[in-house]
């Protein structure tokens, strides 16, 4: 499980984008809340 | 994805071996993502892991669960630290959540949690009495990557690859096959023979044991899918869109069946069924009567 959450943190960590110091984007908000509609299907 | 999984892993219940009682949710912390700051103005966090999905009708929901509630009182308390001034995105949070709620419903009583909603709103206590139904925790990961792995514990589908799926049919076709090797205990049974992972696993005895292993998936996960109510064409229509996509790809790593083979162990599998009695559900899986 363990090995699992770490291959996770790679791959978010492979495809972060390089981040400014600034308020959420509303978009990206968006984008996330897309991501956790999936959760649910 | 907790839909489809939540009603593959119970319609089959009485053929799996390995079971855990299931709530019928997905929890989520905004430390898994890339970026937390944007995971916490997307969701407010009552605590740093809430419920992300819920199963309609499921037994979260039948007790009154909603989305965005967190649970504040976890048996051993939880220490949730301070978030660490460099973000790293880690699941770690939400692994030892479902341990902790695990251990909990492990008893096999009704279970008492105390849950806290928004900011502001009064806590209460609700009871769940969930089912045992097939072990897994289902999950979207967003590592850009179109694709999906099972590892024993957790079923896993890109939400490049959910978002190909036309239909929840296609859908539930991909989650059945990933559930099928947990249900089946592949990584167990690989790893007991040594099998060699990376690039080690193209070649020989390991290429050999890794085709088998899918091709079995590929066999049980129209069981899985007949048991549940999908329909089970629906795994060969996935191919049939996806094997011409995936010949455009780079390569093929040869640890897979060529689609096309893929679709006649399917149909194979699905002609099978059809000479049972429909009437009489479940069907028990021939791979599953040896376990
Ligand atoms: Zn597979």
């Amino acid at each position: 499980m363990l090995r699992f959450a770490l291959l996770f943190t790679a791959l978010f960590m492979a495809f972060s984008p390089a981040r400014a110091q600034a308020a959420p984007k509303e978009a990206d908000i968006e984008a996330y809340r897309a991501l956790v509609a999936l959760d649910q299907g | 994805m907790i839909t489809a999984g939540y009603r593959l892993a119970k319609a089959n219940a009485p053929f799996c071996k390995n079971k855990w009682r299931n709530p019928g949710w997905v929890l989520h912390s905004y430390q898994q993502y890339p970026d937390r700051d944007t995971a916490r103005a997307a969701f407010d966090f009552p605590l740093p892991v809430a419920i992300a999905a819920l199963v309609e009708g499921g037994p979260a929901d039948q007790a009154g669960l909603r989305t965005g509630e967190s649970f504040s009182d976890l048996p051993g308390g939880i220490w949730w630290g301070a978030d660490p001034v460099r973000h790293k995105p880690s699941f770690a949070l939400v692994d030892i959540v479902n341990i902790r709620v695990n251990a909990l419903f492990d008893g096999g009583q009704a279970v008492g949690l105390l849950v806290r909603g928004k900011p502001g709103e009064a806590e209460r206590r609700v009871t769940i009495e969930p089912p045992a139904i097939c072990a897994s925790y289902f999950i979207i990961s967003s590592n850009g990557q179109d694709d999906a792995g099972a590892d024993g514990q957790y079923v896993r589908v890109s939400a490049a690859l959910a978002q190909y799926t036309p239909d929840a049919d296609e859908f539930a076709a991909i989650v059945a096959h990933e559930l099928a090797h947990n249900i089946l205990e592949h990584r167990k049974r690989l790893d007991a023979m040594n099998v060699q992972r990376g690039i080690g696993r193209m070649f020989g005895k390991s290429k050999k044991a890794f085709l088998q292993t899918e091709m079995e998936a590929d066999q049980l996960s129209v069981w899985l899918m007949v048991n549940a109510g999908y329909d089970p064409a629906a795994a060969v229509r996935f191919w049939q869109r996806r094997g011409p996509d995936k010949d455009k790809g780079l390569f093929s790593d040869g640890t897979h069946m060529g689609w096309r083979d893929r679709i006649k162990i399917l149909q194979a599998e699905i002609e099978h069924i059809q000479t049972l009695n429909q009437n009489r559900l479940p069907h028990e899986p021939p791979l599953l009567a040896k376990m």
